[in-house]
């Protein structure tokens, strides 16, 4: 029979020096086989077609059919956008999953990304972040008062001015030169995993868990109209073969996140954590922020409602399960109009 | 008569470069100034948070806005090495063709594209991702503007190269009469 | 057709139009745009706006250019470096052959903060070329101190090339810079040491200042004169260095700086007129649109040739040569030095670097060392007869008496000693690497 090689370009938010980039050659290569070669999709790390913050309207226009992403950096063409990469207090990496396959974020995501009409697949989820390095003492929200810290996200930002903290902007490249040079005192990145590849093991003290990221998501992007020129088979061999890359790069990272930890202990780093009346005056700031956040926009309303409410629903559950439960259960909710 | 047009024409263009050049030359001077807020604010820990980004906006605007001051003064890196052993007929003819298959064509589309990229930011106010989020819209103009401004100087460079041919074919026939 | 084929078909078309005397900026645009248009459809083109603007327009890193560049026109225009010069020629001029060091030290000064082998080969040469040959010195080591000089700057940092290039790589721009102190300084002083030594053997080549003329001012004044002179704006260059270095101040904000203190000199020494000013302000204007639309240009001229699968294609046939590691590091940095005669820098870091870097990766070498290579083996490449484009900038001023022989000739020992040089720094990367590894561990 007649078959048609279909050629893709797929455009990615990360360079092709970082860890993440490896799991797109990985997708990539499991489409291929599974299709029997007839779905062929080249791999451009950023900055080869497009800069990272392109990637968005590349597949959003077609001018490539499909993206790997990360939403907080859509956050300024729809603020909701922001709560689907990593959120402060909300989401953990179990808790992301079960949301998006079971509690509705598949569809809440497909119908905010649909607007740019694309189509979103999770891709990886990695699990809470190490917390806050830094070469000098500390151990509590107060210490914080005055430092300038590298941490990514809007949200956390709003917090870290609450705190009296400066949010510097860095590069991933330049933050271990950033940190020696003191142009930052401390850094909250991602998993040990990820911060040890940094070189951030030679940072003397961690302050976690990170309320800043208790989970952050990947995911893949397709523009629509080229998704729909798909025969039936490929759009199942796709869906599938993202599905399993996703179960593969979120247990390696949380597999990574477990082994990494003891090179940091071995280094002599000395963890700490957060009182719980630490985290309480964080939640209250991070509430505060995504209360106004949802008045201004209906989208951004609809999805972090949808999320609180899981956490609400979970919180019996998630308490009974104690002490084997996965996550955390907040002190306290964001009192949002809809929340059930 | 028609001669006295295109030149007159390719005077115009050029004086328009010239003024655009003249006038966003100075853009240096607020983006020394910004840099220097931005290196005090952040050495004194009270960092602002537009500097860093109304800098970058300065410095684009800066380098797009005088590319066709720089076309019109020939400060795009070129080279003549092996033209310039050419009759200024021939290289008024091959300075034609590059024009019209390379020039055009990529300023036209950077023309087209460049509204549209800015029309799309324009149209839902995209505000940048920042703190700051100032609208987009402004510093996206720069691109077609720029394009704009090469486009002109590019006619008016062609319209040269055509005078050039012109005149020369002039003198040739005067020379046989 | 082969994906190796269009590849080097799209290069072939650059390299005929460049020659053809096109702008290389509107070269690489426009051979991008047909290229695409036929081969990508044109969709595609939506993706050169995204590259302009968040790539070179949102690129902070390249602030760091226009401020330079702002700067050193600053110093050039406002005549501080016509003083810097005769100041260094009274103070060291009375040795044999100090003038032409003199020559390479306000060379060093100077281009470092240009940066850009045209602009720092013509300011060098129409500064001091005709001066040099006034005083006796031969034309042949004249014109070879003045281009060795010229390009000189583009590797000791702070260079727009440098930084350029360390951004482009993904790596930390000070680590690019703190590489490069070393291999900059060294051939530097090789340089110098070959002129002074060279003077020595034959003083007719490169005679001291007279006696007459020094014997006018006394040595008080003339050590006076050097420390305004010389010592201030040198203090200025170490001193924005020294900000990037330490971390004190990100490139940009170093050559803000910079330029902040420039025009202040320019106050304090009482040269500042509105004319220069202007003179400066479009001087800037010209020389930072000429740099940066290249990189436009050739940002949308890359971003389809790699669209097309161009750079793979590259690194698959290079890799498959069965080279070894060091057989293929030589393929590259000749096709380098190649490359280097006809395209100017800007446009060679978006040619060579998606296809390089990756092959450098896989062979396992140092990156921070790799790239400083690259931009060795660049000066080289300015240099180099017949083709240097170092070379055509000095012919291009037509100084009086001087025959391209006498370029080639001179140019010549300069070469010799920077391939020495080369040879030294690929056989020890550590001595590239020791300044980086002190400063940032
Ligand atoms: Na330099
Ligand atoms: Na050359």
């Amino acid at each position: 029979a007649f078959t048609q090689t279909i050629k893709w370009r797929l455009v990615s938010v990360w360079p092709a020096y970082s860890a993440i980039f490896q799991s797109q050659t990985r997708l990539v290569k499991s489409i291929y086989e599974l299709s029997g070669g007839r779905m062929q999709i080249s791999v451009h790390p950023a900055g080869e077609l497009v800069p990272s913050l392109a990637v968005f309207d590349t597949v959003s226009k077609g001018a490539a059919e499909m993206g790997v992403d990360y939403a907080n950096y859509w956050a300024n063409k729809n603020s909701a956008f922001d709560l689907l990469g990593s959120f402060p207090l909300l989401l953990s990496q179990m808790d992301y999953l079960n949301w998006y396959y079971h509690a509705g974020g598949k569809e809440l995501a497909n119908e905010l990304y649909g607007k740019f009409n694309m189509l979103y697949f999770v891709n990886g989820v990695t699990p809470v972040a190490s917390g806050i390095r830094s070469g000098m003492p500390i151990r509590s929200l107060a210490d914080l008062k005055g430092k300038k810290i590298r941490m990514s996200g809007k949200a956390a930002g709003y917090v870290l001015q609450k705190i009296g903290a400066v949010p510097v902007m860095t590069a991933p490249t330049e933050v271990k030169q950033a940190l020696q040079t003191g142009a930052i005192d401390a850094v909250s990145f991602n998993t040990p995993s990820i911060d040890w590849s940094m070189g951030l093991g030679d940072l003397k003290y961690c302050i976690g868990s990170a309320w800043n990221q208790p989970s952050s998501s990947g995911g893949v992007i397709i523009n629509k109209d080229a998704w729909n020129t798909l025969p039936p088979d490929l759009k199942k061999i796709i869906e599938v073969a993202i599905s399993e890359n996703n179960l593969n790069m979120s247990t390696l990272a949380s597999w990574n996140a477990l082994t990494y930890t003891p090179r940091f202990k071995e280094k002599g780093v000395v963890n700490s954590k957060f009182t719980e009346k630490d985290l309480k005056q964080i939640e209250e700031w991070t509430w505060e922020y995504v209360i106004e956040e949802a008045k201004k926009n209906p989208d951004y309303d609809k999805i972090v409602t949808s999320m609180v409410q899981y956490l609400k629903d979970y919180h019996d559950s998630r308490e009974l399960e104690e002490p084997y439960a996965q996550g955390r259960n907040s002190i306290t909710l964001p009192k949002l109009p809809h929340l059930k | 008569m028609g001669g006295d047009f295109l030149i007159k024409f390719s005077n115009l263009l050029d004086n328009i470069n010239e003024w655009t050049g003249r006038i966003f030359s100075w853009l240096v001077v607020p983006l020394m100034i910004i840099i220097i807020i931005e290196f005090i604010t952040r050495t004194l820990n009270v960092p602002t948070h537009w500097t860093f980004e109304a800098s970058n906006f300065v410095f684009g605007a800066h380098f797009m806005l005088v590319a066709g001051y720089g076309l019109l003064y020939g400060s795009h890196v070129r080279i003549d090495l092996f033209t310039s052993t050419l009759s200024q007929k021939a290289q008024a003819i091959i300075s034609i063709i590059c024009y019209l298959f390379l020039f055009f064509p990529f300023v036209l589309i950077w023309l087209y594209y460049g509204w549209g990229f800015f029309y799309s930011s324009w149209s839902v106010a995209e505000e940048s991702l920042s703190l700051w989020a100032p609208v987009l819209y402004p510093i996206k103009f720069v691109i077609p503007v720029a394009a704009f401004f090469l486009l002109l100087q590019g006619i008016s460079e062609v319209i040269k190269s055509i005078v050039t041919i012109r005149i020369l074919s002039e003198l040739s026939e005067e020379v046989f009469e | 057709m082969s994906l190796t084929v269009i590849a080097l078909l799209m290069i072939l078309v650059v390299i005929v139009f460049f020659f053809l005397g096109h702008p290389l900026a509107f070269v690489l645009g426009g051979v991008g745009t047909i290229f695409g248009f036929f081969l990508m459809g044109s969709t595609f083109f939506s993706t050169f706006m995204d590259r302009i603007f968040v790539g070179v327009m949102g690129n902070f890193t390249l602030v760091a250019i226009t401020l330079f560049i702002f700067m050193g026109n600053l110093l050039t225009i406002s005549g501080i470096a016509d003083r810097l010069f005769e100041s260094m020629r009274y103070f060291i001029g009375s040795i044999r052959g100090g003038l032409g060091i003199t020559v390479l030290a306000v060379c060093i000064i100077l281009s470092a903060c240009i940066g850009i082998v045209g602009a720092s080969v013509v300011t060098v040469g129409l500064l001091t070329g005709p001066m040099l040959l006034r005083y006796g010195y031969q034309k042949e080591l004249t014109m070879g101190i003045v281009a060795a000089g010229g390009t000189l700057g583009l590797i000791i940092p702070p260079s727009i090339m440098l930084i350029v290039m360390g951004d482009q790589a993904g790596l930390p721009v000070s680590n690019v810079l703190a590489g490069a102190i070393v291999p900059g300084f060294f051939i530097a002083v090789l340089y110098m040491l070959y002129v002074r030594i060279r003077c020595g053997l034959h003083p007719e080549l490169g005679p001291p200042i007279p006696a007459e003329e020094i014997s006018l001012m006394t040595f008080g004044e003339r050590l006076m004169d050097f420390i305004v002179y010389s010592l201030l704006p040198l203090a200025l260059i170490v001193g924005v260095m020294g900000a990037i270095f330490f971390g004190l101040a990100s490139p940009p904000q170093a050559a803000g700086i910079g330029a902040t203190i420039a025009f202040l000199l320019v106050i304090l020494y009482r040269r500042f007129n509105w004319q220069d000013f202007l003179a400066c302000l479009y001087q800037t204007a010209k020389a930072s649109t000429m740099v940066l639309i290249i990189m436009v240009g050739a940002s949308c001229f890359t971003g389809i040739f790699l669209g097309l699968g161009g750079g793979k294609a590259i690194v698959e046939t290079l890799t498959s040569l069965g080279l070894s590691k060091w057989g293929l590091y030589f393929v590259m940095m000749i096709s380098l030095i190649i490359l280097g005669c006809f395209i100017d820098w800007v446009g060679l870091i978006f040619l060579t670097f998606p296809i390089f870097l990756p092959i450098a990766r896989l062979m396992g070498f140092d990156m921070v060392w790799f790239v400083v290579m690259m931009a060795l083996y660049l000066q080289v490449s300015f240099l180099a007869p017949p083709f240097g484009y170092a070379l055509f900038y000095l012919a291009g001023m037509k100084i009086e008496g001087i025959k391209w022989g006498h370029i080639y000739r001179g140019v010549l020992p300069f070469l010799i000693l920077q391939v020495i040089a080369l040879l030294i720094f690929t056989s020890f990367p550590d001595l590239v690497l020791f300044v980086p590894t002190v400063l940032y561990g």
